[in-house]
């Protein structure tokens, strides 16, 4: 199972499947970037099926952050263990995550 | 005559089966290699001159009548040895096969063995012109095409009575020259499959010593980096610190490691503690730490203030990391006098602290996002009083997630346990309890993460 991408009310919905290892996301940053190439509105990152996500995800979550802005880029539907992440990490305190 | 041009095809088609197994069976001979060098020894020119000469004598006795005429590939051996090994090979392999023909008769004896050693001479002129190289499949065809007319022009030319060679060459030119165009096409692609096959011989030979080479400088590279490291742990008075790594192997062996904690003396009876954990693995990920440990270690030592050494590493460290690296770090000052740790904590697992007084054990939550993850990130730091026996925990999610075969992981709750249970132990031995019961949860498990665990404990 892999990303996939949706265009819902002019935004990019990307959903994600349950498990993001390092070896899950390492096409994933590329596949993300090219559905930016032409696209400016706002970006929807959907953890509602992620049970488990490693620092390659957080990392491909800062780059789309940085590429877009911080007003275009959320992060929804996160389970409480994914969400400890985020906290822990303190990336919650720069990106928008509910 | 259904039947004979059915019993002419199957002689025609085994006539091709033999070429095809001498050409197999010779292009796959090392002497064959030399051929595609363009270096022939005498040894294989005679060689060669030999075996074609009898692929020029098979041609004959292979030959077929078809229309009143014998067909035959005679030309084929010399053309090939011309192509391949050069005038001298062409020409002896030409003689050969015309000086059998000669001794069969016949009123086109003189032109066909005049045909079959030019053919050999012309190849090998082609070949000379070719750097000795052979010249492909479609300049060989073409060129045995080109013998063939010859061949027929020559009988027009020599053999008498005319209107017997007219007849023999009307009927025969097309076949004959299809005949050898097949021949020559066969050997051609056999010869080119064996030059393919060496160039990609050649090019795995280089990668393998490319590999070779480049193994041997990340061993290079380890060995410099590991004569870095301390032997021992530098002490702080008044406290026990206690630390190690254990470092995941990758799969190929060792790669460049570096120790993701630091205990950096300070100015005036302080002592900072690092301990840092790097998204990712491998080089990049090493050499990302590497960068990150430098920027701190020189911040600590120009601040004195925590939150002003993570706030100004973290703003050199941003403006480097491409592709969204961060570190994450947690930095403490303790103060040798006051017995005070003070601290921030940038996005790293919250280090557990015991207190001796109450026998809990509580968190130091962060103060701050991930260092190289934004620039102009600001930080908070908290203070922490170390009484006796209050004892500091500092790991990386390589403790906490280290699994086991049914994939459960070993998790904080675990960890507060064993400290609990053994908080009278010195920090040393702690380490090594913790270090121990991670092992026997993991078992036979190989280790996936790096694991790095700090004890520090106030006497």
């Amino acid at each position: 199972m892999s990303v996939t991408f949706s265009i819902e009310n002019e935004n990019l919905v990307c959903r994600f499947p349950h498990h993001l290892d390092t070896a899950a996301c390492t096409t994933l940053g590329h596949e993300i970037l090219g559905k930016l190439e032409h696209f400016d509105n706002n970006v929807v990152f959907d953890l509602s099926q992620v049970e488990y996500v490693s620092s390659a995800f957080l990392r491909i979550c800062l780059i789309v952050f940085k590429k877009v802005g911080a007003d275009k880029f959320s992060i929804v539907n996160v389970t409480p263990m994914v969400k400890k992440v985020f906290k822990i990490t303190g990336f919650d305190q720069a990106m928008k995550i509910e | 005559m259904a039947t004979s041009i059915l019993q002419t095809s199957l002689t025609l088609i085994q006539m091709v089966c033999v070429i095809i197994v001498i050409a197999y069976l010779l292009t796959r001979s090392r002497y064959f290699l030399e051929v595609l060098d363009g270096h022939l020894t005498a040894k294989t020119k005679v060689i060669l001159s030999t075996v074609f000469g009898i692929i020029s004598i098979y041609g004959t006795i292979s030959g077929v009548e078809v229309l009143g005429a014998i067909i035959n590939v005679r030309d084929l051996g010399p053309i090939v040895a011309g192509l391949t090994g050069g005038p001298v090979v062409g020409v002896t392999a030409g003689l050969i096969g015309a000086i059998y023909r000669m001794s069969l008769g016949g009123f086109t004896a003189a032109s066909c063995s005049i045909a079959t050693v030019l053919a050999g001479f012309l190849g090998g002129l082609i070949n000379l012109a070719n750097n000795r190289r052979f010249v492909g499949i479609k300049k060989a065809v073409l060129f045995a095409v080109f013998v063939e007319i010859l061949h027929m022009l020559l009988a027009l030319l020599l053999d008498r009575p005319f209107s017997a060679a007219l007849e023999v060459v009307s009927s025969a030119t097309v076949p004959m020259i299809a005949a050898n165009s097949i021949g020559v096409f066969i050997f051609a692609f056999i010869i080119r499959n064996l030059e393919n096959e060496r160039k990609t011989q050649d090019e795995r030979d280089n990668l393998l010593r490319d590999i070779e080479r480049k193994n041997t400088e990340l061993q290079i590279a380890a060995e410099i980096q590991r004569s870095f490291l301390p032997d021992t742990i530098e002490q702080v008075p008044g406290f026990e610190i206690a630390a190690k790594t254990i470092m995941a192997k990758e799969v190929g062996g060792d790669f460049f490691d570096v120790m993701p904690f630091e205990i950096v003396r300070l100015k005036k009876g302080a002592t900072g503690i690092v301990i840092a954990d790097v998204s990712g693995k491998g080089i990049p990920a090493a050499l990302f730490m590497a960068l990150s440990r430098i920027v701190i270690r020189v911040n600590a030592l120009w601040h004195k203030k925590p939150t002003d050494v993570i706030k100004d590493a973290n703003n050199i460290i941003s403006s480097d990391s491409k592709s969204g690296m961060f570190v994450t770090v947690f930095y403490g000052v303790i103060d040798w006098e006051s017995r005070t740790l003070t601290y921030v904590n940038a996005g790293h697992n919250p280090p557990l602290f015991f207190g001796a007084g109450n026998r809990e054990i509580s968190k130091l939550i962060g103060t701050g996002i991930a260092v190289g993850a934004m620039e102009n990130a600001e930080y908070t730091s908290c203070e922490l009083s170390l009484e006796k026996d209050d004892i500091v925990i500092l790991y990386t999610d390589g403790v906490t997630e280290a699994m086991n075969q049914r994939e459960e992981m070993f998790g904080e709750e675990r960890l507060h346990d064993i400290v609990g249970a053994g908080a009278d132990l010195s920090a040393q031995d702690l380490m090594q309890k913790i270090l121990d019961q991670i092992s026997s949860f993991c078992g036979n498990q190989p280790q996936s993460d790096d694991i790095t665990l700090m004890v520090i404990k106030a006497a």
